[in-house]
């Protein structure tokens, strides 16, 4: 398994990053061009723009099919298709469906073969390795190469080393990411301030937190998802901020270390003593929710959730809310990056047409319109933008915190081929200590099954 | 295909004929029983053969969708993995059962207790029948959420009211050992109508002979429904329990929708876990063993369920 | 006489108690669902819950209706489920009919195992089949997929009825120069009417409600209305009223033609008591 990222490598990546922004005057703008440096994606373009004749108008007529799953970020998209339509004179046929479904469709189709899918949105984190062995995703490199394919001002390196390195797998640039999620700690500000709190920078000030709010069942202290396979993106930061993680030094599966079971005893103890009952059959929906009728003190999930908070159609916290840090660990602080992004079918028939959608969606433009509408993005210049909270929904520390994570993140979740798989492991795992399970034992057993799993992928 | 008994229809069929009718339409007679039928096998071939070959050849391959690779044959070794090795299969046929068998018998007896209260005449019958099928006829994965809705231990109408009540808690769809129970409630309330629907058409269609006989005869009310009405009934219930059973084991949405086999794997049942294995792990060529088992556990299920419909019923 | 009326209001009392423990769930249910479309999320999400109907609104019926194409979804759905129906109720009721006349057993079972079959097994080859054939999103894929649920129930819930006539009903009507076809006709259709009309409603309520398939199946043009009311489980509009407005919308069409089927229902009384 070479095309593991190990442990190391992503440490020592990120220390130097870490130092050069340090270093610099911890402007954006800076770190940015630090993190371009590090780009390990595809390659740059090599023409400059003005070489090539790029022309929006080149593929006018053609109708692609777009499918993707219902989520904020292809909202915005949606909600633009207007513009690209004139702009380029195609016409798109979308496709969109609840995210499981959304994903049984896909599969239904690219298993079954005869699709006429030409874009979809993929989730990095959770399917690049699975779909690049299939062999369902284009090679995006050479459309990036072409200045006559590629507008001059998409600007691949506007993009986050991070970013391009999630769209890429063995040397191949495989999507564009659109949205880069990460985890921050939702507080109750007012509370917070009324107490003469700080939001949590720790996993002890968590605690403490937690623990003085908690007052049952008007209020509790703290949630976060316990469902299974949900849980998993968020036990995730809690595993390395602790010392764990998914491998040790060598590349070997390690999730029974001392770190990762402190850590999951610590996620375990926090919702049992200070999370509302029936935690283990909570995902975003229903964390969200508890804490948008005003009944939990703090939420550590996705930057991306916070929407919804300050609608005052649904959430009685408008206002309220603070939006702070991912908290750190003894070991540090390693949020998780997820990434999604617009990917081309390799059986496509339009893949040209289809790689003008995706350069299209994946603009500056967009993504800052993306990001402005409350979702992370990886391109530079939308965070860069001043004053980038005026006329969104959320504040600004909302984006100072996101970016934060953000250039410290590394990416989320075990980098193994059946994701799905591991995921459910780990989560089933978390639900029986959040159960009252003894912690060590089973992430001993957790490690059996995520040992074996990772065997069976290297056997293959 | 058919096993036909020698009946008296073939008789009769051949005096039409000898009664000096065209031909064609003396072979058409001869020919009915195959006639009848064709239309629904024909059908049914086309839509089903296919989907079972595709299933019964991907078993025995290992394959993830790979599009330059074609699916790998490795024998037996998806059976050997899933039956001797694959607890978590085990224990999701295990909960298929329990679900299957519970919900049946809550469904039965409730189904034909409602049956038998709701034909009787009374004023507004047709309304409370209406309201009666109301759940089976709501999409079932609006009565998960719903229901999800209403159980949810932080906000939910039940638990409220059991908190007002003094009663403890009870967490209904978040405690491993009560999930599937809670599970098999909403399945029983959504499905109950069916069996009572199909009980109700048997009842109106129910010769009254028998009945006017037994009750010139002196015959309880209790007699008169343990041996004239229930036995009469009992094809269409076998069928409303065949047909729901059949259901009921392969049943998707609600748990899906309500707990997606959780917590941990506490309501996993075969369905949710073969959907995790086709779509989630993509696993199509062990997911298709997977179906195959799950296939056959219904099939013996379903002939277990005919030869109890045609058990020897009450004779006078 | 007195412990007569006392036996009759006893009964009486009893009948309605059994009612009542029948139907409790069902109308708490509906109550809460058409309760929470009616309200704002705000209020639907109070703690402790809001148990009666203050600050109702329309609002929720309004943002469904005029964000999705609920109307262009209902006929689709409407077409799918008839069509499966019908096309199920001609092809079904003959076979039951030969089933229980010439007690072919195995064809029953060979029908039943279309429905024994786990529908996620059908997806991948119908793609590939229909795909081929060039009839992914049209009617004719999603009303031919449809059959493998209906035509199973309709055919075994018709079974059981045309094998409780009188074989002698049959026969009289052949001796009296009638076909086979003639017979069916005539006769045993008209007299398994309430299986008709059970097995239709169960039909028709299974195929309005089929959602994995259409999932697979269906585009922009035949996209049905279980999969508008999915398309409202999402993080960024998820909203309780707004489901469960899209619930009552999607329930209200059957719920009409269960009442009108109903009093069908009551014809087909009379013509059991004919015989």
């Amino acid at each position: 398994m070479t095309h593991r990222v190990d442990r190391a490598s992503i440490l020592s990546n990120r220390i130097s990053r870490r130092a050069l922004i340090r270093g610099s005057a911890a402007g954006a703008a800076l770190f940015t061009a630090a993190l371009a440096g590090t780009d390990v994606g595809a390659q740059t373009p090599a023409a400059s723009p003005a070489a090539g004749n790029f022309d929006w108008m080149k593929y006018k007529g053609t109708k692609i099919r777009v499918m993707v799953p219902i989520n904020p970020t292809n909202d915005v998209l949606k909600a633009h298709f207007d513009e690209f339509k004139s702009k380029t004179g195609m016409d798109i046929q979308y496709d969109e469906l609840p995210e499981n479904n959304e994903r049984q469709k896909l599969t239904v189709e690219f298993t079954g073969g005869n699709s006429t899918v030409d874009v979809f949105y993929t989730s990095f984190f959770q399917e690049k390795r699975l779909f690049a062995k299939n062999a369902w995703y284009d090679d995006l490199t050479p459309y990036l190469n072409d200045p006559s394919m590629t507008a001059p001002d998409f600007a691949w390196d506007d993009f986050f080393a991070g970013a391009k390195n999630a769209g890429t797998v063995d040397g191949k640039l495989v999507g564009v990411p659109t949205n880069m999620d990460t985890n921050i700690t939702y507080y109750r500000k007012d509370l917070f301030d009324q107490a003469g709190m700080k939001p949590p920078a720790t996993m002890d000030e968590l605690e403490a937190a937690a623990k003085h709010f908690h007052n049952p069942p008007q209020m509790y202290g703290f949630v976060a998802r316990g469902q299974k396979n949900s849980n998993a993106t968020q036990i995730d930061p809690y595993l390395r901020n602790f010392g764990g993680g998914y491998f040790d030094k060598d590349g070997k599966p390690d999730v029974d270390s001392a770190g990762d079971i402190k850590a999951v005893e610590f996620y375990a103890d926090l919702l049992r003593k200070y999370g509302p009952p029936g935690v283990t059959n909570f995902s975003w929906p229903e964390a969200s929710a508890l804490m948008q009728q005003g009944r939990v003190a703090l939420y550590t999930d996705g930057a991306g959730f916070a929407g919804p908070f300050e609608d005052p159609k649904k959430s009685k916290v408008v206002g309220k809310m603070g939006y702070g840090i991912f908290p750190a660990g003894p070991a540090g602080n390693f949020p998780p990056i997820f990434a999604n992004g617009l990917a081309i079918y390799s059986q496509s028939k339009h893949k040209e047409a289809a790689w003008y959608f995706v350069q299209w969606a994946t603009s500056k433009s967009i993504l800052l319109a993306t990001l402005k509408s409350g979702t992370s993005v990886g391109r530079t210049s939308a965070w860069d933008t001043p004053n980038v909270e005026q006329g969104s929904p959320l504040p600004k520390e909302w984006f100072d915190s996101t970016l934060q994570m953000l250039k410290i993140g590394v990416p989320g979740l075990p980098d193994v081929v059946n994701v799905a798989e591991a995921r459910d492991i780990i989560s089933v795992g978390v639900i029986d200590v959040i159960n009252g399970q003894d912690a060590t034992k089973v992430m001993q057993g957790v490690q059996q099954q995520f040992a074996a799993l990772v065997a069976k992928e290297q056997g293959s | 295909m058919t096993l036909s008994t020698p009946s008296n229809a073939s008789r009769p069929a051949a005096q039409v004929a000898g009664r000096g009718r065209p031909p064609r339409s003396a072979w058409l007679e001869r020919q009915a029983r195959w006639v009848f039928p064709a239309p629904a096998a024909i059908t049914l071939l086309v839509l089903v053969v296919f989907p079972i070959l595709y299933t019964v050849w991907m078993s025995f391959h290992s394959w993830t969708g790979q599009i330059q690779t074609p699916p790998q044959a490795i024998g037996l070794a998806n059976y050997t993995q899933a039956l001797l090795h694959d607890t978590r299969m085990w224990h999701a046929i295990w909960r298929m059962l329990i679900f299957g068998g519970l919900g049946i018998a809550f469904q039965t007896i409730l189904g034909v207790g409602m049956a038998l209260l709701f034909h009787r005449e009374f004023p507004g019958k047709s309304v409370v029948r209406t309201i009666a099928i109301l759940p089976m006829v709501t999409t079932p994965v609006v009565i998960a959420l719903t229901w999800t809705l209403i159980l949810n231990p932080t906000q939910g109408a039940i638990p409220y009211i059991f908190f007002k009540l003094g009663l403890p808690q009870v967490l209904w769809l978040a405690d491993p050992k009560i999930v599937l129970l809670t599970l098999i409630l909403v399945d029983t309330w959504e499905w109950t109508p069916l069996i009572m629907w199909i009980t109700l058409a048997g009842l109106s269609a129910l010769p009254n002979e028998p009945l006017e006989a037994a009750r010139i005869d002196g015959a309880s009310s209790w007699q008169i429904f343990w041996q004239i009405i229930l036995p009469l009934l009992r094809p269409a219930i076998m069928v409303a329990v065949l047909l729901r059973g059949i259901d009921a084991i392969k049943t998707f949405d609600i748990i899906y929708a309500m707990t997606q086999g959780g917590p941990g794997n506490a309501s996993e049942t075969m369905n949710i876990y073969v959907f995790q294995q086709a779509f989630n792990y993509q696993q199509i060529g062990y997911a298709s063993a997977l179906l195959v088992i799950f296939f056959i556990i219904v099939l013996l299920l379903a002939l277990v369920l005919i030869r109890l419909r045609r058990a020897p019923s009450w004779q006078p | 006489m007195a412990t007569m009326t006392r036996r009759r209001v006893l009964r009486r009392s009893l009948l309605t108690l059994a009612f009542a423990i029948m139907l409790l769930p069902t109308l708490a249910f509906f109550y809460w669902l058409v309760l929470i479309s009616l309200r704002s999320d705000l209020i639907n999400s109070m703690y402790p819950p809001e148990f009666l109907p203050h600050g109702l609104t329309l609002d929720n019926y309004r943002t469904v209706i005029a964000q999705n194409s609920l109307i262009k979804d209902g006929f689709n759905s409407l077409v799918i489920a008839v069509g499966a129906t019908v096309f199920g109720l001609l092809i079904g009721a003959p076979a039951a009919f030969s089933i229980a006349r010439w007690r072919q057993q195995r064809f029953a079972l060979g029908i039943l195992v279309a429905r024994i079959i786990p529908a996620v097994s059908y997806l991948i080859p119908w793609f590939v089949l229909f795909s081929r054939a060039h009839l992914i999103d049209t009617y004719t894929a999603l009303i031919l997929t449809n059959l493998v649920v209906c035509l199973p129930l309709i055919t075994w819930i018709l079974i059981s009825f045309f094998e409780d006539l009188p074989p002698e009903l049959i026969e009289s009507a052949r001796l009296d120069g009638c076909t086979v076809y003639g017979a069916f006709l005539r006769i045993a259709l008209p007299l398994a009417r309430p299986g008709m009309i059970a097995a239709s409603i169960i039909s028709l309520i299974f195929a309005w409600n089929n959602f994995l398939f259409p999932v697979v199946l269906s585009g922009s043009r035949t996209s049905t209305l279980p999969l508008a009311a999915f398309k409202l489980l999402n993080f960024a509009s998820f909203s309780w009223g707004q489901l469960a407005a899209t619930a009552v919308l999607i329930t209200l069409p059957i719920v009409i033609i269960s009442l009108v089927v109903q009093r069908y229902l009551v014809s087909g009384l009379t013509v059991g008591s004919i015989k």
